[in-house]
Order: C-alpha cells, then structure tokens, then sequence
C-alpha cells in the first residue's frame, strides 16, 4: 500500500517537473524573437477551429514572406533589421478566452499588433483591449459591422460586412433575372449578420425573398430543405461555412432542389480540390462567391502565396488564409512606413498609407462615417464552374460586369 | 400531400439512422449505468477510420470489391471495439470501484475522453471536410416524385440488419442473456455468478462499435470532419429519455418518433426550431412516462 | 450506501446544531484570501485575467459541488443558468435602465427563480433521466439565446456595460476573488444548517431520510435554487466584466469545466472547486506554449491525474497526510 500511494506521488512529482522545465524551455525561446505578431483566433471548440487553422497558415506564410521578400520588418532605412514572427493566441471562439489570449500575446510576447479575429464576440471583446494597450488590431475575418461601427483607434476591419455582400449578390441576383431568392444562413454571427439584411435587400428590391437560420450542430437539414422547396425559389443562396455548406449541396440535392435549381456559395469554398471529391456531379454548374481570380489579379505576393501554400498543403489558398497572409504584410508594411513598431505609429501609418496586399486592390483605413470607419473594402466577383472537376482558374467570371468572361449555365 | 410523403419517407430514413446513432449509448447506459459523453467521439473516430480504410487503404492493397463500403464500415466497428475495450478496462473500470461515486467518476472520465478526442482529431485531421464517394446511385420513385439518397438508403438497410444482428445477440444467445440481467439488476446478476468486469468490457466495447459504424456509414451522408459527432451525442441522449433505459424496442421505436416529429415539425412549423421539437418530445416523456417507453423501473435488492 | 450509523448522526445534527454557526473551514478561508489579496502586487495583467476567470469559474464549481457532490443532483445546468444570469442582467440594464450593480442582482434572483422551477419540474427523475433533462434545459437555453437573434444579438455577441470605469483586470480580481469568499462562506455556513444536514441525508438514502421525517423534495428545491442563483449572480458579473454575452457560454464545453475543476479539486469538498479551478486554469494557460497541442495535452493531463486519483487534489493531500502520519509513527516506534 505504501509502495502504491509514494509511486503515485512520484509520478505527480516527475509531470510537474516536466511541465515546469517545458514551460521554462518555451518561455527561453519567446526571448529570441524580435518582432511578435499575434494572431488570435479559434483553435479548439466552441471555436471554428477550421478556420483557424487556415487563418493561421495564411499568417504564417505572412510572415515568411516578409522575412524572405521585405527583408523583415524594418526597411534600410531603420537602424535596426529583424524578422517577424507569428505567435498563436488560441481563443476558442469565447470571448473571455480571447480577452486572456490577447492579454497573454502583450505581456508575455510582446506583440507589436494582431490579427486573426474570426468571431465577432471575440472581436468586440477584444477591441477594448486593444485600445488600452495602444495595440494595431486588424480583423481579419468577424463580419459583424459594429466592430467598424465602434469607431476605434487601433482596430482596423478588413473583413466584409454584410453590407458589402449584400450590395454585390443583389447586383448579381437583379441583373439575371432571379425573381425568388431562398437565403439559408446558418446560426454564426456570419449567417445571422449577413442572412436578414440580405433577405431585407431583396424584398426591398420587389424580388420575393425567404430566411432560413440552421444550427450549425444540426446535420439534417432536409426538413428545412422541404420548406424551402415548397417556396420553389428560382435561386439558393447557401450561406452555410464548412461542414454545413456541403451538407446543404447534398441534401438539396436529395429533396430534389439541385440539380434543377441554380446555387450560389457565399464564400470560395468550391476552389479547394476536396469539394469536386465530395460532391462530385454536384459540384456541378455552382456559382459562387469569391474575392479574387486567380488568372487576373494577384500581385506578387498574392502568387508567391498560392505557390507556397501550394508548396506546403498541397492545395490552392482559400480567402481566410488569403486575408491573414494580407494582414500580416499590411501589418509590417505600416510598421516599415512608420520605422517604428511602436501601435500609435503603426496605426497612424495604417491610417495615412495604402498597401499592397495580395490582390490588386490595395489596403486603406480612411476614417469615413458610421461603419466605413478604418474598413478596406474588398472586391467581390462572382464565378461559376461549368463543369464537373473543373479547375478554379477555368471558372467562368459573372460579375462584376466589366471582367466578365462568360454567360450563366443554367 | 407530395411534400407530406416526401417528409414521411426521409424522416422514415431518418429513423433508421438515429436508432444506430443511439443504440450505442443506450446500451452502455443500460449495462453500466453511465451516461458516455464521448459518444460523439467514437463516432467520429469510426468515421476517420472508415475514410482511411476506403479512401487510403484499401486502394492501396488494391483492393476492389463490390460492396468495399460496408466491409469498411465493418472493420471500422472492429477497430473501435477494441479500443473501447482498452479504453473501459484502463480508464472507466478502475473508475467503477465500490465505494466511490461510480456514476459521476465514470462519466467524468468520458468527458475528459471527449475532450481529448476531439482536439486531437482537430490536430492531426485539419481543417478539411471530406466525404467517401456514394454506396448507391440516388433512387427515383417517379410516380411521386421523391428521390431517395443511394448512401441514405444503403446506410439505413446497413443499419437495420445491424440492430437485427444486435437483438439476436441480445435476445438469443446466452451472451444476451447475461447482459439483459445485468441490465434489470447488476448486484443480482454478479451474485449469479456474472463476471461483471468482463461483461462492462464487453458493453462497452459493444456500444463504441455501434456508435462508430453509424458513424462509419453516415460518412457520405454527414461528412467526416473532428466535431461531426455531436449529433450522434445528442441524439442519443434524446432517444434514451425517450425509448427508456435497457430497452432495444424502445429505443428503435424512439428513434422513429424523433426523427417523424423533428421532421414533420420542421418541415410544417419554423424549420428553425428542428432540435427543438425533439426536446418538447423528450420533455413530455420526463413529465408523463419518466420510465420512458417501454422502460421499467429499477428493482432493487 | 453508507452505514447505518453516519446516516443517523447526520440526522441528529439536524435537531442539535453545533454551538458556534461560523465553520472551521471559514478560517482558512478567511485567511487565504487575505493572502490572495497580497497577489496584484506579483502579477501582470494577463495573470490577472486569468486569475479573476479562475476565481469566476471556482464559484460556479462551488454552486455546482453544492447540487451535485453535497446534495447528490448531478446536474448539466450550471453553465446555462450562469449564462440566463448574464443575458437577465443585460436585460435590466439595457432595456429597463437599471444600474449595473442591480442588474447583478437581477440575474441572480432571475437565474434562482429559473432554478427553483427546473428542480420542481426535474428532481424527482432519477440521477440518469435528471442529469439528460438538466443537459436539455441548459440546450434549450442555448438554442433560445441563439435562435432569438433578433433580441440577442445571437452569435455576433451581446454589448453590455462594464461594472468599473477601468479595464485593469485588478479591479475584477478584487471584485471575483470577494465573490468567491462570499460563495465558500456561504456554502461552508450552509452545510452546517439545518438544511445542509437535511441535504446530506437525503443525498445519502433518500427512503431513509424521508421515513426519518425529513421533507426531501423540498430540501432538494431550496439547495437546487440556491446554487442556481449564486451560478446566476457569478454569470451577470462575468458578462459585465467581459462586457459582452454569447450563446457559446452555454455550450457544454463551459460544463465540462465546471465539472472538471470540482472534480479534480475534491468532489463533495469545500476546497476542492476552488484548488481545481485555479489549477485548470493555470494548467490550460501555462500549455499555451504548445499551442495547437494545447487541449490534447491538457486533456490528456486531465486523464491521467483522474486516473491516479480519482478523489482529486483533496483526496491526494489526504493521502499524503497518511502517508506522513504513518511514517511519523514508525519513527516513534523505532524509537
């Protein structure tokens, strides 16, 4: 008995010992970098820790093209050149984690900015933080337009509001002839920002328009289906984000919707080369949203990312890694501008300049009204494939008008 | 009436579905009196599995029969009957000692079980959602109109002969037996002569594997990614309240009803609120037959 | 079952309370958070953070230790009535006007009132069927909050107002860690009543307990509401020092924690949420470092220390009490 009750305290002992020797042996290595950048998003549940990881990877690859390309973060003008390192904040979609992520990344890595936010509540909870600790906050992809709306300092929106993607799909869905738009939204801050003002816009616009809202635990979404096909909608907007935008493919398709009507994806998801494997003939004649095309208008660091990515994950970026690797060159280009590392600086030469990102576009904060406070705007195009297995860079352009490359498969 | 049928037949399929995602967790709950949180974990491992399996493994032996899916499915429930095994016998077991609060403690273990599961599928599967190609073409029932899913279809068949396979084990074979005694009274099952550490073994093994081959056929139909199991979680709990706990009718029988009042109320009422038709369904059993359907109460020594 | 005997004793207290109402434990913890107070002065802001949220997730611990581990209810609630606390304070401050300090009143009696009657309409299933309808209450809750967006505010996150004019964590460190003591004594002091004897019996045979003419339903009742007002008041405190609600607070991972630091701390013991919520929180932080590994190594941690011991860090404490008695007595004999 006492052999059993000392072995036990021994082990307690020897994986406390192990944990205090790791943690000292990581908190050596934090000392070694020059400049942090935080990047703070979901990584484990409650979190979307898919998007995370793909948020994470753009950074990552971010900051390895400012070492390589930019020299690092200082131009030859400053006295003193280094590298940019990427640090993780891990806040599992709640907010009070993000709060001590955030708290974490200042005191402990001592950040010189951040990005990565992908859930709204994350964002605004954070947003003061930022302000306190005088911190460049740049978020990359929480949608809700309260966080621009806030008129902050030191946050910088870069994702696009439902505004932005209402104005294009309307454009998209008026100038087609749609007349009755089924919107299924699952229950995220994505869906519920963006799915009523979009239903509003259409109603508003005389097209006759219905919501769905799903939960995103929820894989049966058939009787939902059911109802939307008794609305018999001429097109299906699917606002679903991993899992469910697939599940809403197929199970269309198993009530009878698809293949008969047209289906626009809010986001890129249909470039990754798992979607023709999942879905297949399914994939079919899909329309979808996307911020960029890869023939046309990638600058340099946008193809030196698809090739790397490529190089590295074998498959081509999609847009959550696309905006993390934008922020962190966003982010140390300001730094470059400003000479300084220094967030009142940093903001300020992210206020005054515009940037090179990874599409043409270009990055600026100016301080407009209301909710185009410290927002660069993205270009949105609409594409469809035409048929099954088709490669991303032959998907047919339907808008904006102007890069049009072909008609709509019905 | 078209859409009524149409709801009628898909929630039909449906039931099927729920009752394998269910049958695991009833049954463990029934043998061992804990309530498994990491149902939804041993379902997701049987579907990684099962996508190995097909999409890596055996085109790498280059292996091509007819019927892969379901051989695949199968080993998937092997591989995670063992490992349910190890898992009770190291982890649960120890847990279940007289004296300490079997109940809580074992279902403590489960959760920090789930816990792991889940974060380590998020480290090493990624952020992708896959998918293994269709058991079966889609099935046209022209007169009305209806498509069926092939892999809705073919999983649902594959499901009912398995809780088939499972009901003759369980009330035909001396195995059975064992368990169903246990399932009534464990103290007096153990005074019987019943090596209770074994049989919790096997249950629980037993239960895993069920979880995992509904997870394992639902792949196409679900998809396979870290967090698809919650489902198969909540679903089970739903249908234990439901079909009563140690009862396989109750619960097949309950699966049915779930799935014709998730989808009926869905598909006529706001579809927003699916989940929370279940919940005024089990609701209504806790208030009125807390005993579940065709469960009993407890006798005790 | 326990013996006969203990059954009896608990029984008898309840008719002879002990002389003095203040606790032996109380002292302790009295003087610990005295000591805890000396803290700020080590800390940064980011220990403080983590420390007020240790602090907030050792008193929901506590209220669940109080329904589950002391009264034998193993409820699934507790999250989601700390997080109705939050949303029911949001509500009396932003749409009645009322001010943030009686809108933390608000969200305790809302959450206790919610409590009262889940218990009324669950405590009498059995521990299996009660813990699944409890997971259903607080699914319902989450659901709600979420569907209801309209309201909410769903997933994009509720803005409340802060409780201080200052963001320095120090502040919530002082406010959670006086909550806390708050909480222990209560707890301490209502174990010792007349009701937490009733309680305890009740938890440990029910028939024997009724037939010894204890009114268990009620007792059940009056713990089950109580614990769910303190959880309330924790979780509208929590919302104003976060200064924003979500529907994920009442995801069941949030439970999962909560259980887990009672349990790893000492389940049915007054210390052991309280140990266990700071040590998984330190744990969890101090895994930072390994980043994407972070929950699997936790977890994993988690695992083995249940395995080892299943009583937690109390039950290891005692064990090593034991252990230095033994030897103590071995040297005397040698002697």
């Amino acid at each position: 008995m006492d052999f059993e009750l000392s072995g036990k305290l021994a082990i307690a002992a020897a994986a406390a010992a192990f944990l205090t020797a790791t943690a000292t042996s990581a908190m050596a290595q934090a000392n070694a970098t020059p400049v942090n950048i935080g990047v703070l998003t979901p990584l484990s549940p409650p979190g979307d820790s898919a998007a995370g990881q793909l948020i994470v990877r753009g950074a990552e690859l971010g900051a390895k093209y400012v070492n390589q390309r930019l020299g690092g973060v200082w131009n030859s003008t400053c006295p003193a050149p280094g590298p940019v390192n990427i640090v993780k904040g891990d806040d599992s979609g709640l907010a009070e984690k993000g709060m001590a992520a955030l708290r974490s990344l200042v005191t402990n890595d001592k950040i010189a900015g951040v990005l990565g936010t992908y859930d709204s509540t994350v964002a605004l909870a954070v947003q003061p933080l930022a302000e306190q600790y005088k911190l460049p906050l740049l978020v990359t992809q929480a949608s809700d337009d309260k966080i621009s709306g806030n008129h902050t300092k030191f946050t910088f929106m870069t994702h696009t509001i439902a505004r932005d993607r209402s104005d294009v799909v309307e454009a998209f869905i008026k100038s087609y002839g749609f007349k009755r738009v089924a919107i299924l939204a699952e229950n995220t801050d994505y869906g519920t920002s963006s799915g009523p003002d979009m239903q509003k816009r259409f109603v508003d616009g005389g097209m006759s328009s219905q919501l769905w809202i799903f939960d995103k635990t929820n894989p049966d979404l058939l009787p939902t289906l059911l109802q939307v096909k008794k609305f018999a909608p001429d097109v299906i907007y699917n606002m679903g984000v991993g899992a469910p935008a697939y599940l809403i493919v197929k199970q269309s398709a198993d009530v009878g919707l698809l293949p008969k009507t047209p289906m626009i994806i809010s986001y890129d998801l249909p470039i990754r080369p798992e979607f023709w494997r999942n879905l297949g003939e399914l994939g079919k004649n899909m329309i979808f949203l996307s911020y960029y095309q890869p023939k046309q208008v990638l600058t340099d660091a946008g193809k030196w990312l698809q090739e790397e990515y490529r190089k590295s994950y074998n498959e081509p970026a999609l847009y959550s890694s696309l905006a993390a690797f934008g922020n962190t060159i966003v982010l140390a280009q300001a730094m470059n501008a400003a000479c300084s590392t220094e967030g009142e600086k940093v903001s300020g030469a992210l206020v005054k300049g515009g940037f090179t990102s990874w599409n043409q576009t270009g990055v600026a904060f100016k301080q407009s009204d209301g909710v185009d406070w410290q927002r660069s705007v993205q270009p949105i195009m609409v594409l469809q494939y035409t048929k099954a297995n088709q490669g991303f860079g032959d998907a047919t352009i339907l808008y904006p008008p102007n890069m049009k490359t072909g008609e709509l498969v019905r | 009436m078209q859409l009524l049928l149409q709801s009628l037949t898909l929630a039909l399929l449906n039931g099927a579905i729920y009752a394998l995602m269910a049958m695991g967790i009833t049954f463990i709950a029934s043998i061992m009196r804990i309530i498994n949180w990491s149902t939804g974990e041993f379902y997701m491992v049987g579907s990684f599995a099962h996508l190995a399996l097909l999409t890596v493994i055996f085109p790498a032996l280059g292996l091509t029969l007819p019927m892969a899916w379901l051989l695949s499915a199968l080993l998937a429930m092997g591989l995670v009957f063992v490992l349910g095994m190890v898992v009770q016998r190291t982890l649960i077991a120890p847990m279940h000692r007289p004296g300490t609060q079997a109940f809580e403690y074992a279902t403590i273990m489960t959760v920090a079980l789930s816990v792991l599961l889940q974060n380590g599928a998020i480290m090493i599967a990624g952020p992708n959602q896959y998918s293994v190609p269709d058991y079966m073409r889609p099935i046209l029932l022209e007169d009305l109109e209806i498509v069926l899913n092939g892999s809705r279809v073919a999983s649902g068949l594959a499901a009912l002969a398995i809780i088939l396979l499972f009901y003759v084990l369980l009330y035909r074979t001396s195995l059975g037996l064992a368990f169903r005694g246990i399932a009534q009274n464990r103290l007096a099952a153990e005074t019987a002569g019943l090596n209770l550490k074994t049989m919790d073994m096997l249950a629980f093994g037993i239960g895993t594997g069920l979880c995992a081959v509904a997870g394992a056929l639902l792949a196409p139909v679900f998809l396979v990614h870290p967090l698809n199991g919650a489902a198969a979680t909540m679903k089970g709990f739903e249908i234990i309240v439901i079909g009563g706990i140690g009862s396989l009718g109750g619960a097949v029988v309950a699966a049915f009803g779930l799935a014709l009042v998730e989808g009926l109320g869905a598909t006529f009422y706001r579809a927003e609120l699916q989940q929370l038709y279940g919940f005024v369904f089990l609701i209504g059993f806790l208030v009125f037959r807390p005993q579940g359907l065709f469960g009993h109460r407890e006798r005790r020594v | 079952m326990m013996p006969q005997s203990s059954m009896i004793d608990l029984l008898s207290a309840t008719r002879k309370l002990p002389a003095s109402w203040w606790p032996n434990e109380l002292t302790p913890g009295v003087a610990a958070a005295l000591a805890t107070a000396f803290l700020p002065l080590m800390l940064n802001d980011y220990q403080l953070q983590v420390m007020w949220v240790a602090f907030y997730l050792a008193v929901l611990a506590i209220s669940w230790n109080l329904v589950a581990g002391y009264g034998g209810m193993f409820s699934l609630a507790q999250h989601a009535l700390a997080t109705i606390g939050g949303y029911s304070s949001a509500a009396a401050v932003l749409a009645l006007g009322l001010p943030v300090w009686w809108g933390v009143v608000c969200g305790g009696l809302a959450a206790a009132l919610l409590g009262y009657l889940l218990g009324h309409a669950t405590l009498h299933l059995r521990s299996l069927y009660f813990a699944i309808a409890t997971w259903v209450f607080a699914e319902v809750a989450r659901q709600l909050i979420t569907i209801n967006y309209e309201i909410t505010r769903g997933a994009m996150g509720l803005q409340v107002p802060y409780l201080f004019s200052t963001l320095d964590p120090i502040a919530y460190f002082y406010l959670f860690l006086g909550l806390l003591l708050v909480a222990f004594g209560a707890s301490a002091i209502l174990l010792r009543t007349k009701l937490g004897y009733r309680i305890q019996a009740v938890r440990d045979d029910e028939e024997l307990a009724i037939a010894n003419g204890v009114n268990a339903a009620r007792a059940k009742r009056t713990i089950f509401a109580m614990s769910a007002g303190m959880a309330g008041m924790a979780g509208a405190m929590y919302g104003h020092a976060v200064g924003l609600l979500a529907p994920s607070q009442a995801d069941f991972s949030q439970m999962s924690l909560i259980i887990i630091a009672a349990v790893l701390g000492g389940y049915r013991t007054l210390w052991g949420p309280i140990i266990g919520a700071i040590l998984i929180q330190a744990v969890a932080e101090m895994l930072r470092f390994s980043q994407e590994g972070r929950l699997v190594i936790f977890a994993a941690l988690l695992i083995v220390v249940f395995r080892l011991y299943p009583q937690g860090v109390m039950g290891a404490l005692k064990i090593l009490a034991t252990l230095l008695r033994r030897r103590r007595q071995a040297e005397g004999k040698t002697q």
